[in-house]
């Protein structure tokens, strides 16, 4: 990194923070710290909603998803502008009319203060360790490929978040959402024309989709019927579907963005924006992976992306076979730039046997490159149990440090840390919410002023801002980091939905068969996950079921034994 | 009166709502289309 890029790094990160605090000055009461006093116009809602769910590790890990496993992730998202239907249909409506500042405020009108209380224990819980892992992500990353300490990087991100999050609350977080998202499409897009610029001359846009599609690389659609494969069409349409339903619907620091909305119209308005452009949006950053994947075809890339890896196996035993297996790379990667460039020409002079004979060639030079990869994984794994194999999360990186031109690599990496803080925000204000609204507030006997909650607001959200860095700082890497935090959501949002959609539809239904049916589904999901029952993207909708249907069966129980059928 | 009882009943559809789910069909139309041309 040059003096270019800490400026620019600097210097956005500084003015975001700086900004944030300086537009939020002056008095607030509750209303204006928990809801922005709602006046937030529709688009504010979808940028501030996009820039929520979109954190540091949707632009780390995502390119390399595409890297390695080509397009099909896009359709884990296509449950989501249906999700944003459902949302802006039944729970916009009632949120507004209830005039409710969390969405927990909600299950205790319409159930009783138990129900609430325990949806919102299990939203901390979760949201608080997705925290952590929104901050430690990047971290890591950045830490092992800059060379900069972990827990520094860690404490000052942390830090960075608190100090507007803190100061200003929600109407922060909505003004800063802004400048970050125009800064990470910025970013992304700026990006992705250095790479098409940095292709070989004879391979423009198109030729480039060829050569990705004839590796694999396209096949973004799968309708296979098959529970275990990760990302299907069906899996994404249903699975994808109850997770961005429990995510949007129910997940306070999503919920607490629209309810900041001036009216229900705007809120509406401001999901249909998040329900328009969240695939395209997942599309482009897929493909940015893509061309950086077309542009390894013609370009030297390391056997394994992570540095920390490629340091610890060259520091022990299995060095000299590490090697080896170098030596093998290079002369794949020198095979396949020239059977690319065969794939080319073929493609130029519209040759159809040879267009197949080259994509044949191309797809068992892949074959050999894939299991010269997982040979030096093993070997890493082997030398050092602790660091981590699975090279996804670096390939993005690895390509701005190494290719991109001063000033240009400041803005990327401004990029990846704006999208942590814009999450991280989001986190802390609704942990920060929940605990002083749905657990402090109504929990605690007496009459407070609107200061005094504004202040256990505020003391409530730097608590969780120092449980995150804590949290953060003892995190350990676990396979590809953008799964690990949609595992953590899927053990504990089907259970939550599932809670919401008997409140909503299900009016026979009441509080001590929800209470009863939700401890009894969290404690079965949580096992049914520890022994790998379903792929996790399941669990969201397997917690939704259980909960209705034992909610059901003890609600039958409850009325029967209180109502007993007379004997005639 | 209990919220069970005043939550409304008639869910209002919007033409919004249209467009979500004729933009999204149309992208995955396009990725299909994508699919086929460059594999």
């Amino acid at each position: 990194m040059g003096a270019l890029d800490w400026i620019i790094l600097g210097g956005t990160l500084l003015f975001i923070v700086g900004y944030g605090v300086w537009k939020t000055r002056g008095s607030q009461d509750v209303d204006d710290y928990i809801l922005a006093r709602k006046t937030s116009r529709w688009w504010t809602i979808g940028l501030s909603v996009m820039a929520t769910q979109a954190s540091a590790i949707t632009f780390l890990s995502t390119p390399g998803q595409a890297y390695h496993d080509g397009m099909g992730f896009v359709q884990f998202y296509f449950g989501l502008p249906l999700a944003m239907i459902v949302i802006c249909l039944v729970f916009i409506p009632i949120f507004h009319k209830l005039k409710v500042y969390t969405a927990y405020e909600f299950l205790e009108n319409r159930f009783d203060l138990k129900t609430r209380s325990l949806t919102a224990i299990l939203f901390l819980v979760q949201r608080g360790l997705a925290a952590g892992i929104t901050i430690f992500a990047p971290s890591i990353i950045l830490s092992a490929v800059l060379g900069w300490d972990l827990r520094t990087l860690n404490i000052i991100i942390g830090i960075l978040v608190i100090i507007y999050t803190v100061s200003g609350g929600t109407q922060a977080v909505r003004v800063t959402h802004k400048q970050q998202m125009f800064i990470i499409m910025t970013g992304m897009f700026v990006a992705f024309f250095f790479i098409l610029g940095y292709l070989p001359a004879d391979i423009n846009f198109g030729k480039a989709m060829k050569i990705a599609g004839a590796s694999g690389k396209l096949d973004i659609l799968d309708f296979e019927l098959n529970t275990s494969s990760r990302y299907t069409f069906w899996s994404g349409i249903t699975g994808g579907f109850f997770l961005a339903l429990a995510y949007f619907g129910t997940d306070q620091s999503q919920v607490q963005r629209y309810l900041g909305g001036r009216s229900v119209r705007e809120s509406q308005l401001g999901l249909i924006f998040n329900g328009i452009l969240k695939i395209p949006m997942q599309f482009f950053i897929l493909l940015v992976g893509v061309m950086v994947f077309v542009f390894y075809q013609y370009n030297p890339s390391p056997l394994n992306f992570n540095p920390a890896a490629t340091v610890a196996v060259m520091e022990s035993a299995h060095s000299e076979d590490y090697k080896l297996l170098q030596e093998k790379h290079e002369v794949i990667q020198e095979e396949k730039r020239m059977a690319q460039q065969n794939f080319s020409e073929a493609l130029e002079l519209k040759e159809y046997d040879a267009i197949m004979a080259a994509e044949e060639q191309i797809g068992k030079i892949h074959e050999q490159e894939k299991s010269n990869r997982e040979a030096a994984r093993k070997l890493i794994a082997m030398a050092d149990e602790v660091v981590e194999t699975n090279d996804k999360d670096y390939v993005f990186i690895h390509f701005i440090l190494n290719n991109l031109p001063r000033g240009l690599i400041g803005l990327l990496l401004a990029v990846i840390l704006s999208a942590a803080m814009s999450s991280t925000a989001s986190e802390l204000n609704a942990l920060g919410t929940i605990s002083a609204l749905d657990l402090y507030k109504r929990n605690k006997k007496g009459s407070f002023t609107q200061e005094h909650y504004v202040m256990a607001s505020k003391g409530f959200t730097l608590l969780w801002g120092v449980i995150a860095i804590i949290i953060a700082c003892v995190a350990d890497l676990f396979d590809n980091l953008i799964q690990l935090v949609n595992i953590i959501g899927s053990i504990f949002y089907g259970n939550v939905l599932g809670i919401f959609v008997l409140a909503f539809f299900f009016r026979f239904v009441r509080g001590n068969s929800v209470f009863i049916a939700a401890i009894f589904t969290q404690v079965i999901v949580i096992i049914g996950w520890y022994y790998d029952w379903m792929s996790y993207l399941w669990l969201n909708a397997f917690g939704c079921a259980l909960v209705m249907l034992l909610a059901f069966i003890f609600e039958g129980f409850d009325r029967m034994l209180k109502n007993p059928r007379l004997e005639t | 009166m209990p919220l069970k009882d005043s939550m409304e009943d008639k869910l209002v559809w919007k033409k919004e709502y249209t467009l979500v789910l004729v933009l999204n069909t149309l992208y995955i139309l396009i990725f299909y289309f994508v699919m086929i041309a460059y594999s």
